[in-house]
């Protein structure tokens, strides 16, 4: 849910990003067919792939957590701003890895990292005014 | 690995129709923000 809400946040200030020179990749690790269904549900402006064998996590040390990482007070205290924010609990498909981080890059054309925000936890992602900072930056 | 300033590989990704993509095709601007998803719940 948390990952699903940046998405969304970063999707409704794409043309602020886009004015600023930025555009936007999802990546998921999940099977074509849940990137399929996500895109007909969410219709974001940018691309959305998947990584099926998380090369791409791995390569940027997006680890994954246990499952005691979900009972830490700022993790469920997070989950619930979301749901007061009106954000909805959808239902995890058995192909998809609940433990798994993710992150934000900044990369260049030639795909080097300008800024890098690997997630500290599951409901950590940076503001969109923290992503345009990174590219004025 | 050290996150800033690394060069990352063209990896190969999936479209959701299943079709190969490198990521070097996917850039198209002098910035893009690659955002890693946990889940797609």
């Amino acid at each position: 849910m948390p990952c699903v809400a940046h998405l969304g946040e970063v999707a409704r200030n794409y043309e602020r990003l886009r004015a600023a020179g930025i555009g936007v990749i999802a990546v998921g690790h999940a099977p074509p067919a849940i990137v399929e269904r996500f895109v007909e549900r969410e219709r974001v402006p940018f691309p959305v792939v998947t990584d099926p064998n998380r090369e791409g996590y791995k390569h940027v040390g997006l680890g994954r957590v246990s499952v005691w990482h979900f009972f830490r007070p700022r993790i469920i205290l997070n989950f619930l701003k979301l749901l007061f924010r009106g954000e909805k609990i959808r239902r995890l498909t058995h192909t998809e890895d609940v433990f798994q981080l993710g992150g934000d890059f900044l990369i260049d054309r030639s795909r080097t990292v300008l800024h890098a925000y690997p997630s500290r936890d599951a409901t950590d992602r940076p503001s969109v005014e923290a992503i345009l900072s990174w590219a004025a930056g | 690995m050290s996150q800033e300033r690394d060069t990352l590989p063209d990896f190969t990704f999936l479209r959701a129709n299943g079709v190969a993509v490198k990521l070097s095709e996917l850039i198209e601007s002098d910035r893009t923000l690659l955002l890693f998803l946990r889940h797609f719940a």
